[in-house]
């Protein structure tokens, strides 16, 4: 096929009126792509889940052989899931809460030994992070502590995860669960993020 | 004439300031319309009707400005208004009336919310509101921080989206798509058929009684909550069940074993039937219970 | 970037389409990184056939997301034989389709054509500004036969024979709804 359209055929008798040459010329104007109003990948990236088979050798991670033959990327039927985790060699990162401000709710982000967090996510993730405190203000102070306390123990699942991956990690299933951890960590502060910015106040539906 | 109507209106406001004002307000409405409903606290009770236009009555609450309702287009808005500082306001009651057909947005705070016989799609938040919907076949999302959930379908094949953090959540007669995510809250689900499950909590606890559709895929992950998985009708599945620190307690397939000889967590991975599902369980030091007949 | 014209999606670098070949060998192996960056590339097309198919914006969205769930959960099934767009966007069209039927069999359903739903009256984009929102408008008001051949047809530059499969009509009934869709078309734009 050709880079443009093709011509519009098939219907030679009206071929001499004006009005309908112009009509079809200015639908052949028309843009052929109309962005959508919002983003709606995350909608569709939480119902999709992977397909059945899983092809470990091309992704080239280092733990993907393992974690595949178990199905394991089922867990990740997210964008998030992508932006943990990177290609990279052995080398151990670990990226503290950046700035003062910053709640100390929010784990200091590891992935156990040999792994790095992806940059989208520590990105994301430090953005929310940073923006928590603010956001929850917005929230009934009953709320707030809620949150914190949950996020706490999010924390503390990670923190424990992490101990138990640095003596053994190669553990797939621990891996895979702190991956879970990290997702369910981002998932809270992203919510929270939504949820302040959607609140009934006067200045916005 | 002026000065008649501008004492009329401070009257007016001065009287919604010091006390509750009842609310009436009609107008019709797209049959497959959009609904958005915002209200601090209080109550919301949205019901679906035959006709096409959207009632709401109700009370709005002391120290309120006033209720926004505004139908535009397909859309409706309809808004509790309240000053900045909401802190002395008492909570409104709304009670509305919208076409079956409609999609319904809500945003509560602290309201609690009821949504019945609405056949649209559903999108409901309340902060610590409790929030209870009747689902159909169209998409229903519940989110809460610290309210409770309970969500009764009718056996229609839909998708249900459940986030909570610590709120609770009771699911009842779903069918189709179920993605869940609980951080302390726990959930209880009854469904007579599911194609997908997604349902992941950190501490909570989630059980889930279900029978399976054909190339049912479930992915249940726990860090410290338990897990139950009770499966309903026959059973044709490959499980992959592990968990690090937990027990795995199955009333039918084979025991599971040690992962290995030195950590404690122990591993169930079999097929029944013809292996057709994919059930997929993980735990970090939760329980996991599976039953089947 | 350039204007995406064409049945097909095309590509000026020969680069650039051995790259969505990756995409897709990597999105059949369950990146969903890979999927979402071909969501990305085919979003606008996907977006425009739905919307101005169904005349809504809502009905649009869910379109778009039910195909492209439908798109991965079938990859499985795709061989490659033809372009991932015009497989991708032959799903869209079918959910369009489906939605259609569904819609017809409701009792006492009632079209109300609304300024806020319409097609997208007030992007940017077409340099003949006043004709073509009038025209925007104007398609999304025909009935669902007519509006769906011209649309794939007129707009998207689909050939009749592919039309005519893709809606699942004779070719000589694509023909008969196009003829109808420009008369109907031209009474109201002279309005």
């Amino acid at each position: 096929m050709t880079e443009q359209r093709p011509p519009q055929g098939g219907n030679g008798g009206n071929g001499g009126n004006d009005g309908n040459d112009r009509l079809l010329e200015a639908a052949r104007r028309l843009p052929v792509e109309i962005a959508p109003e919002r983003d709606l990948w995350p909608d569709i990236a939480a119902r999709l889940e992977p397909p059945v088979v899983a092809r470990p050798a091309a992704t080239g991670w280092r733990w993907a052989g393992a974690i595949a033959a178990g199905a394991a990327l089922v867990a990740v039927s997210s964008l998030m899931t992508i932006w943990v985790l990177e290609r990279e060699d052995s080398r151990f990162a670990s990226t503290t809460v950046p700035t003062a401000g910053a709640p100390s709710v929010v784990a200091p982000a590891s992935f156990g030994p040999g792994h790095k967090l992806g940059p989208k996510y520590r990105l994301a993730r430090n953005e929310l992070a940073a923006g928590l405190d603010a956001r929850l203000e917005a929230l009934p102070p009953a709320s707030r502590s809620v949150v914190r306390r949950n996020l706490a123990q999010i924390r503390s699942a990670l923190n424990e995860i992490n101990q138990a991956l640095a003596d053994d990690p190669n553990n797939v299933l621990l891996q895979q669960l702190l991956l879970a951890a990290y997702q369910d960590e981002l998932a809270v502060l992203t919510e929270v993020n939504r949820m302040a910015r959607s609140l009934p106040t006067r200045k916005e539906i | 004439m002026r000065k008649f109507l501008v004492a009329l209106t401070l009257l007016s406001f001065a009287f919604a300031a010091g006390a509750e004002t009842s609310i009436e307000q009609i107008a019709d409405a797209h049959p497959r319309g959009q609904i958005e409903i915002s209200n601090v606290a209080g109550e919301i009770q949205v019901r679906g009707w035959e006709r096409d236009q959207v009632k709401v009555t109700g009370e709005l609450g002391r120290g309120t400005n006033r209720l926004i309702f505004e139908p535009e287009g397909t859309r409706t808005f309809i808004k509790v208004e309240v000053p900045d500082n909401y802190g002395n306001v008492r909570g409104s009651d709304l009670e509305v009336m919208v076409p079956e057909g409609s999609r319904v947005t809500i945003a509560a705070v602290s309201a609690d919310i009821s949504v019945g016989k609405v056949r649209g799609a559903l999108r409901i938040q309340s902060v610590s509101g409790d929030i209870e919907v009747e689902i159909f076949e169209e998409d229903v999302e519940a989110k809460t921080v610290s309210g409770d959930l309970e969500i009764r379908g009718h056996d229609e094949d839909s998708l249900l989206t459940l986030t909570t953090v610590s709120g609770d959540g009771q699911v009842t007669n779903i069918r189709g798509e179920l993605v869940a995510q609980s951080v302390t809250g726990s959930l209880d689900i009854r469904s007579s058929e599911l194609r997908r499950a997604r349902l992941r909590t950190t501490n909570g606890d989630i059980e889930l009684a279900t029978g399976m559709g054909e190339g049912a895929r479930f992915d249940m992950e726990a860090i410290n909550g338990d897990l139950l998985l009770d499966i309903l009708g026959d059973i044709n599945a490959e499980f992959d069940i592990e968990t690090f620190n937990g027990s795995i307690d199955n009333s039918f397939g084979p025991d599971s074993v040690r992962a290995s000889k030195y950590a404690p967590g122990r591993v169930l991975r079999f097929i029944h039937g013809d292996g057709d599902a994919r059930i997929r369980i993980k735990t970090l030091n939760g329980g996991i219970e599976l039953r089947g007949r | 970037m350039q204007q995406l014209a064409g049945v097909r999606m095309t590509d000026p670098s020969p680069a650039a389409e051995v790259s969505e070949a990756l995409l897709v060998r990597q999105a059949k192996a369950g990146q969903l990184s890979a999927f979402e960056a071909l969501y990305r590339h085919h979003k606008g097309r996907v977006y425009a056939l739905c919307l101005r198919m169904t005349g809504s914006r809502d009905r649009a969205e869910d379109c778009l997301q039910e195909a492209f769930v439908q798109a991965w959960r079938r990859l499985g099934s795709f061989q490659g034989r033809s372009a991932f767009g015009t497989w991708l966007y032959r799903i869209a069209v079918n959910q369009v389709l489906s939605l259609q039927r569904k819609e017809a069999r409701q009792p006492g359903f009632v079209e109300i054509v609304d300024d806020r739903t319409q097609t997208p009256v007030d992007r940017p984009g077409p340099r003949d500004t006043g004709l073509s929102m009038d025209l925007e408008q104007a398609v999304s008001s025909l009935p669902p036969g007519a509006r769906n051949v011209f649309v794939l047809n007129a707009v998207h530059g689909y050939s009749h024979e592919e039309t005519a499969r893709m809606l699942g009509v004779a070719v000589g009934t694509c023909k008969a709804q196009l003829h109808r869709a420009r008369r109907l078309l031209a009474e109201r734009l002279d309005k």
